[in-house]
């Protein structure tokens, strides 16, 4: 495996479009572990994750030469890994979610980085829990709002109408 | 008595080509390598050692069973790699040995597809085991080939050429393989390579013309022709060729003051192919 | 995008363990996605046998052959997975034989809206002769490169022939019938060539118990067109597909089966 240590994820990703299984694993030893962890963040049930995981990584063999080469390979595994928890959630009770705990933030990163002792790091932890979870999802799990909707358990149109309520209330705090 | 494969008498023709005729030989656990010119009927008995013929005449014994009435038995307990085989082209490796464990009566997909694995992991081949079979080097096919015949764990294995094309590294490679697999099982090794036999196999049978010529070990069979085999500055003997150090290696009856040497594997095959030539010179 | 923030290990053990305030976690998450060298701090926090236990599983997803759309109807139609598998690789089931089969069988429904007498025939000429073309590729030697191991597993050969020739057999009724409703609209027409299909296909297979598949596929093709063409001078609908014509198919067909099994052990 010490041949492909040195390799960058696209080049492992396009090895792994080749059918290339050791490139593959490769892969899976660099991010199976950050994502086992933050999806168990989402979800309290490890089977659950491990199941979501396995899914995630099928999908990132067969689709490999989807990947169009843009953005951090990170980025879009995690793309595939929360929806694939989405779909392992589905049916489930939702009291496995524990999404609403957590706080989250704009995904840009420069903003991130500031934000713990930062304003906006106060105005989030302002937010009631239902309305931390929706930013949660939305803005950085990346979800569309139907997805929210499906991870949180709630509609979509609840998830519109809480993210703006969110929006406004950021908005009045770092006024 | 623990000969796993009796073969008494058989002959076998295709129209008026006699391919076998009255073939006698035996073998048991471990690698028996089977050797002859093309045409000495090497395939053929594989293939009637396959259960893919029937032989015209004569007692064949496979594990006890009869080729004619058990038929289905030897087929479950048998693994054939067939000479120069080819593949469905757009299988790829696992599509391949998997297609093949579906006709060896692997019903359950789970425990199917963990034995494919299993003999895919066995020659080597995991790491290509998604790949296209057309796309893989000779010898790694050629891997694929005997990944099939290990497949359900068989008590008697049929390799008909495996390391017919294949460069020397590769063979060596095949050689602890084919060792391996001779470990617990009755490998049936067709070849033209003598190093081959001297190398790997506890058994060696000479065929020619359709009839076994030689049965016993390789050490036996580098006996054959010890005393008739010379070095000498001059051509002589049935075989005759000049070797790296200017000198001719003579094989048949040497002159009573020759230089003898010690004979090989090789020599003793050769001199059985040519014997008549031999005792015709003498 | 480099920064200088970085976790440090007991950040990322508070991280995997959920200790960290959700402001914290938020800052980590997406610091994560652009920075291998945390994610590769998280690395410890999973145990190696759970990656492990996932990778197996994986792997074992990974090889599997993804199952064809023709296998996935075949499930659906309640054909056991191994079986559906075998019928999946047979090469006259691959979509391009099935597409130019399906070709043939326009051209000849639609040549029958020039002339209508015509036209009919060559449909009915035609769409027999379409499952024998598909047998004899399926059973042909080009047709499994693999037939010599296939010869010496204990799978059936007769079994595995009669599968591929009835799966290839329901193919191409099911092709010739929408095409023919399709273009031509008949239902009648429709019916009267299955039992001539029928029996002409298993008597290609009897026969090729004898002669190789391609001659035995040509040979039944010649004797169908030449009697074909013999009666069809007289008539519209020619008397192969009236009643004497189906009796004679239904007797085609009884023979050739018998003879099949009769002879299902030399058929290797």
């Amino acid at each position: 495996m010490n041949d492909y240590a040195g390799w960058s994820d696209p080049d492992l990703l396009e090895a792994v479009a080749d059918g290339d299984r050791r490139a593959f694993e490769t892969l899976y030893g660099r991010h199976a572990p950050w994502l086992v962890v933050r999806l168990s963040r989402r979800c309290a049930d490890p089977g659950v994750v491990d199941e979501a995981v396995q899914d995630t990584f099928v999908a990132v063999w067969r689709t490999a030469r989807a990947w169009r080469g843009k953005g951090q390979v990170a980025a879009w595994i995690w793309g595939i890994g929360i929806r694939r928890l989405l779909d392992q959630l589905r049916g489930r009770p939702l009291a496995l979610v524990r999404a609403g705990e957590e706080i989250v933030v704009s995904a840009e990163e420069q903003v991130l980085l500031g934000i713990e002792y930062g304003e906006l790091g106060t105005a989030l932890n302002r937010l009631s829990p239902e309305l931390r979870a929706v930013v949660q999802a939305t803005v950085l799990d990346g979800l569309t709002t139907r997805e929210a909707g499906k991870l949180l358990g709630i509609p979509a149109g609840t998830v519109k109408t809480r993210m703006m309520r969110a929006k406004a209330q950021l908005r009045e705090v770092l006024a | 008595m623990n000969d796993t494969v009796v073969v008494d008498d058989v002959s076998k023709s295709f129209g008026r080509s006699r391919a076998l005729s009255g073939l006698s030989f035996t073998a048991r656990k471990g690698v028996t390598g089977l050797l002859g010119p093309n045409g000495a009927g090497k395939t053929t008995l594989m293939r009637l050692l396959a259960t893919v013929l029937a032989a015209d005449s004569g007692r064949v014994r496979l594990l006890g069973w009869n080729p004619v009435y058990d038929r289905l038995e030897i087929r479950r307990r048998l693994g054939y790699l067939p000479q120069e085989p080819a593949y469905q082209r757009g299988f790829t490796v696992f599509e391949f040995v998997d297609y093949v464990a579906i006709l060896k009566e692997m019903v359950d997909r789970r425990a199917r597809h963990d034995e494919v694995r299993r003999v895919i992991g066995e020659v080597g081949l995991a790491d290509v085991s998604g790949k296209k079979i057309r796309t893989l080097s000779g010898g790694m096919r050629r891997r694929v080939g005997i990944a099939q015949a290990l497949l359900g764990d068989p008590e008697l294995v049929l390799l008909d050429e495996p390391t017919a094309g294949l460069d020397p590294e590769q063979r060596l490679r095949f050689r602890a393989l084919i060792s391996r697999i001779g470990e617990n099982r009755t490998v049936l090794l067709s070849t033209h390579q003598t190093e081959d036999v001297a190398a790997l196999c506890e058994r060696a049978v000479v065929l020619k013309d359709g009839r076994c010529v030689f049965a016993g070990t390789p050490e036996e069979l580098r006996g054959v022709a010890r005393g008739r085999v010379w070095q000498s500055p001059r051509r002589a003997g049935v075989l005759s060729w000049r070797t790296g150090e200017g000198d001719f290696r003579n094989i048949g009856s040497p002159p009573a003051d020759a230089t003898l040497v010690p004979p090989t594997v090789e020599d003793g095959y050769l001199l059985l192919l040519d014997g008549d030539k031999v005792e015709a010179a003498v | 995008m480099s920064t200088a923030w970085h976790m440090d290990d007991e950040l990322a053990a508070d991280y995997a363990r959920g200790r960290t305030g959700p402001t914290l976690a938020a800052s980590v998450e997406a610091h994560l996605l652009a920075c291998a060298a945390c994610r590769g701090k998280l690395a410890p926090e999973v145990p190696r046998a759970r990656l492990d236990r996932v990778w197996d599983e994986i792997t074992a997803a990974v090889d599997a052959p993804r199952p064809t759309s023709f296998e996935r109807l075949l499930r659906v139609l309640g054909v056991p997975e191994h079986t559906a598998r075998l019928l999946a690789v047979t090469s006259s089931l691959k979509p391009a034989w099935i597409a130019a089969g399906a070709v043939a069988l326009l051209f000849a429904a639609l040549a029958s809206g020039e002339t209508s007498r015509f036209g009919t025939l060559v449909f009915l000429a035609v769409a027999p002769i379409l499952p024998v073309a598909g047998v004899v590729l399926a059973y042909g030697r080009g047709a499994d490169p693999a037939h010599e191991i296939a010869f010496a597993a204990p799978y059936s050969v007769v079994r595995l022939t009669l599968l591929r020739a009835a799966a290839v057999l329901g193919v191409c009724v099911a092709l010739a019938l929408v095409i023919g409703l399709a273009v031509l609209g008949d239902g009648g027409l429709m019916a009267v060539w299955l039992l001539p299909a029928l029996a002409l296909t298993t008597l290609t297979l009897a026969l090729a118990g004898w002669l190789d598949p391609l001659m035995s596929g040509g040979a039944v093709a010649a004797l169908w067109f030449a009697g074909f063409a013999a009666v069809a001078v007289y008539e519209v609908r020619p008397v192969l597909f009236g009643s004497v014509g189906q009796l004679a198919s239904l007797a085609v067909f009884a023979v050739s089966a018998f003879v099949i099994f009769i002879r299902r052990r030399e058929f290797s």
